[in-house]
C-alpha cells in the first residue's frame, strides 16, 4: 500500500455474483476525493458497488480498499466512512436522537460525546426538532435525513449515499445538496448514486456510468462525453448576428457534421465530431468580432445525454 | 440544515478490551430492548405462563378437594413440571429469543445498522449473545423461581418452612441454574442455526428430535446435546421420558464444564460464520 492508494476508493478487478446472477463484473475503478456519482437504471450494480465497499457484500472475485483499508476490517474501515444506505429501516422502537447516539457509543464515544456529536450532526441535517420522536413515525424524507445524520455523526472521510435524494422535497434536496457541496469541499470523497440525472449534473466532480454489471464509462461529466465524439457528434447551440455566415465558417472544416440555422435567424444548431477544433473557429470568430456571437452552450453536455447515449439505447433494446 | 464545519470529537476513542467492552454495553441496551419490545415477546410470556397456570390450578384445586400434598409429593411435581420447563418453555423460548438475533434482523432488514459500525463482527456476535442471554435467563429463571414457590404453596406451613429454612432454597438455586445453563447451551445452538439458516425453524425440530432421542443415542453423540449434560444436574430423579436420570450420569463439574464447551464450540463456529456473513435482504 503506497501513500496514493491512502487516499482511494480503489476497485481492482471485483466481481460480484449472485448465485449465477450476476451483480458486477470485472470493475476496475479508483475514486478520489470530491463528489463521485454512480448513474445507471435499476440493476446496473451500484447499490452491489456501494455494498462491497462497506463490507455488506463479499467480493467473489477482486479486491476493495477504501482508503487503504479493506472491508474486512470493520474496526478501522467505519471510522472513516460513512454509509446512507438505501434500506429505509430502523432498529425497532428508537427515535432519531436515539438512532443516532447509539451508533456513535458503537464507535466508543462516551455518553457525553456521543450526545454532543449527534445533536451537531442532527442539526447539520435540519432534524433538531424531530429527533425526539420514534423514527416509526417520520415521513420518507426525515428517514432519510435522520439516516444521513447517523452516516456523518462521526466525521468520516468518505461519504457513501445511496440514493440520497429519494423522497426529500425540492427544498429539502437543495440543502441537502449544498450539504454534501460543504463536506466535499471540507475534502471528503462524496460518494452516490442517483438516478435524478439533473440533480447529478449539478452536483458532481465526476460520474461513474454503469449498466448490466459494468462500468460503460467514468470521469468528468464533459471528459466522457469528449471521448464520445466520434460515435455521437457533440451538439453546440450558438447565438449570433451572422448565423448564415458562421455556418459557411464551420462547413469549411471537415468535422461539422450538421449545422441548422434558427428561424429566427438568430443562431444555429451545430453537429460536431471535433469540440476542441470548432470552439477554435469559434474564438476567431469572436475575436473578429464580425459575426456578433453572443451565447454559446452545448445542448448535450450533460449527464442526461451521455446517459440517453450510453445506456438509454441499451434499455430500449 | 447547516452547513458549518463540525467540531472535532474530545474524548479519544479506544482500542481493544475497552472499545470491546462499550460496545458489547451498547448493544446490550439496544438488543435487550428490543427482545422485549418486539411482538415475540408475548408468545414467550404466554409460553411461561403455560407451567405457572397448571400450578397455580394446582395449588387452587388441591385445598377445594381436601388434599394437602406432602413435600415428597411437591417435589417429585416440580421435577416434572421442570422437566416440560426445559424442554417445552426454555427450548422453544431459546429458539424464538436467539435466532431472532441475527436471522430476526435479516427479515426486518436493520441487520446493517450493526454492520456498518465499527465493531468487530465477533464483538457484535458476543454482545448479542449476551444480550439474548440475559433476556432469557429473566424469563425462563424467573419463571422456575416463580414455579418452584408456587408448587410448594398448598403444602402450607410446612412448604414455607421448607423453602426458607430448609433445603428448599438450594435446591430452587440449582434449578434456576440449571435454567441459566439450558440457556447457555440453547442459545449457542439457535444462535449458531440463525446464522446458517433462512429458516432456522426446521433445523430447530431437528434439534429438538436429536434432544428427544438422546437418551437411546450411543455414549459419544450423546455428548453433542445439551439434554445430556442437563440431566446429569437435576436434583430429583425423574424416572422415565427424555429428561429421565441417565443410567450413567457424570459429576455435576463434567456436566457443567460439558456443556459450557459445547456452547464454546457452538458460538467459535458462530463467530466465523458472522465473519462472512453478507447482508442480503431479498431485493438484491
Amino acid at each position: 500500500m503506497n501513500g496514493v492508494d491512502e487516499q482511494l476508493i480503489a476497485f481492482e478487478g471485483v466481481s460480484k455474483f449472485y448465485g449465477e446472477v450476476l451483480g458486477v463484473n470485472r470493475v476496475n475503478l479508483t475514486i478520489a476525493s470530491g463528489i463521485t456519482s454512480l448513474v445507471g437504471p435499476n440493476g446496473s450494480g451500484k447499490t452491489t458497488l456501494m455494498n462491497l465497499a462497506t463490507g455488506l457484500l463479499r467480493p467473489s472475485r477482486g479486491t476493495v480498499r477504501v482508503l487503504g483499508v479493506e472491508a474486512a476490517d470493520p474496526e478501522t474501515l467505519f471510522r472513516l466512512v460513512g454509509y446512507c444506505s438505501q434500506w429505509d429501516t430502523f432498529p425497532r422502537g428508537l427515535n432519531g436522537y436515539e438512532f443516532v447516539t447509539l451508533y456513535l457509543r458503537l464507535h466508543g464515544h462516551t455518553q457525553r460525546d456521543a450526545r454532543r456529536l449527534a445533536e451537531a450532526s442532527i442539526e447539520r441535517v435540519g432534524m433538531t426538532a424531530a429527533a425526539g420522536r420514534r423514527i416509526a413515525g417520520y415521513s420518507k424524507g426525515m428517514r432519510q435525513r435522520i439516516k444521513l445524520a447517523q452516516a456523518i455523526c462521526h466525521q468520516p472521510r468518505v461519504l457513501l449515499l445511496d440514493e440520497p435524494l429519494n423522497g426529500l422535497d425540492p427544498l429539502a434536496r437543495a440543502e441537502v445538496i449544498s450539504l454534501f457541496r460543504a463536506l466535499a469541499a471540507e475534502g471528503l470523497h462524496v460518494v452516490l448514486s442517483s438516478h435524478i440525472l439533473h440533480e447529478v449534473d449539478l452536483l458532481s466532480d465526476r460520474i461513474v456510468m454503469m449498466t448490466g454489471g459494468y462500468v460503460v464509462a467514468e470521469g468528468a461529466i464533459s471528459g466522457v462525453r469528449g471521448e464520445m465524439e466520434e460515435q455521437r457528434p457533440l451538439q453546440i447551440l450558438v447565438r449570433c448576428a451572422e448565423p448564415s455566415r458562421l455556418a459557411a465558417r464551420i462547413f469549411e472544416q471537415d468535422h461539422a457534421v450538421e449545422v441548422k440555422i434558427h428561424d429566427d435567424h438568430r443562431g444555429l444548431f451545430v453537429r460536431t465530431r471535433d469540440a476542441d477544433g470548432f470552439y477554435a473557429l469559434l474564438n476567431r470568430a469572436a475575436v473578429e468580432g464580425e459575426l456578433g456571437i453572443e451565447a454559446v452552450a452545448p445542448a448535450d453536455e450533460d449527464v442526461h445525454a451521455v446517459y440517453e447515449y450510453l445506456i438509454g439505447d441499451e434499455e430500449q433494446a | 440544515m447547516t452547513t458549518d464545519t463540525f467540531q472535532p470529537a474530545s474524548s479519544a476513542l479506544l482500542n481493544g478490551f475497552p472499545l470491546w467492552r462499550r460496545q458489547i454495553g451498547a448493544i446490550l441496551g439496544l438488543e435487550i430492548r428490543k427482545t422485549f419490545l418486539r411482538g415475540g415477546a408475548i408468545l414467550i410470556g404466554l409460553l411461561c405462563l403455560l407451567p405457572l397456570a397448571l400450578l397455580v390450578l394446582r395449588a387452587v384445586i388441591m385445598p377445594l378437594q381436601g388434599h394437602t400434598p406432602g413435600l415428597i409429593e411437591d417435589t417429585q411435581t416440580f421435577a416434572q413440571i421442570f422437566g416440560f420447563l426445559i424442554r417445552g418453555v426454555v427450548f422453544f423460548g431459546c429458539v424464538a429469543i436467539f435466532t431472532h438475533l441475527f436471522r430476526g434482523e435479516v427479515l426486518q432488514r436493520s441487520l446493517h445498522f450493526y454492520f456498518l459500525a465499527p465493531i468487530r463482527r465477533q464483538v457484535l456476535m458476543v454482545g448479542k449473545y449476551l444480550a439474548g442471554l440475559l433476556a432469557a435467563v429473566l424469563t425462563f429463571g424467573t419463571t422456575t423461581l416463580v414455579g418452584y414457590w408456587l408448587t410448594y404453596l398448598p403444602t402450607g406451613a410446612q412448604g414455607r418452612e421448607y423453602l426458607w429454612h430448609g433445603p428448599g432454597l438450594g435446591q430452587a438455586l440449582i434449578y434456576f441454574g440449571i435454567t441459566v445453563l439450558a440457556c447457555v447451551g440453547y442459545g449457542a445452538v439457535f444462535l449458531t442455526l440463525g446464522l446458517f439458516f433462512r429458516n432456522p425453524m426446521l433445523p430447530a425440530a431437528a434439534v429438538l428430535g436429536w434432544e428427544t432421542i438422546n437418551f437411546i443415542l450411543p455414549p459419544l453423540l450423546k455428548k453433542f446435546s445439551v439434554v445430556y449434560y442437563l440431566q446429569s444436574l437435576f436434583p430429583v430423579q425423574i424416572s422415565d421420558g427424555p429428561l429421565a436420570f441417565p443410567a450413567d450420569p457424570v459429576a455435576p463439574w463434567i456436566a457443567i464444564v460439558g456443556l459450557l464447551a459445547l456452547a464454546s464450540l457452538l458460538l467459535w463456529i458462530a463467530a466465523r460464520r458472522v465473519r462472512t456473513f453478507e447482508v442480503l435482504y431479498g431485493e438484491d
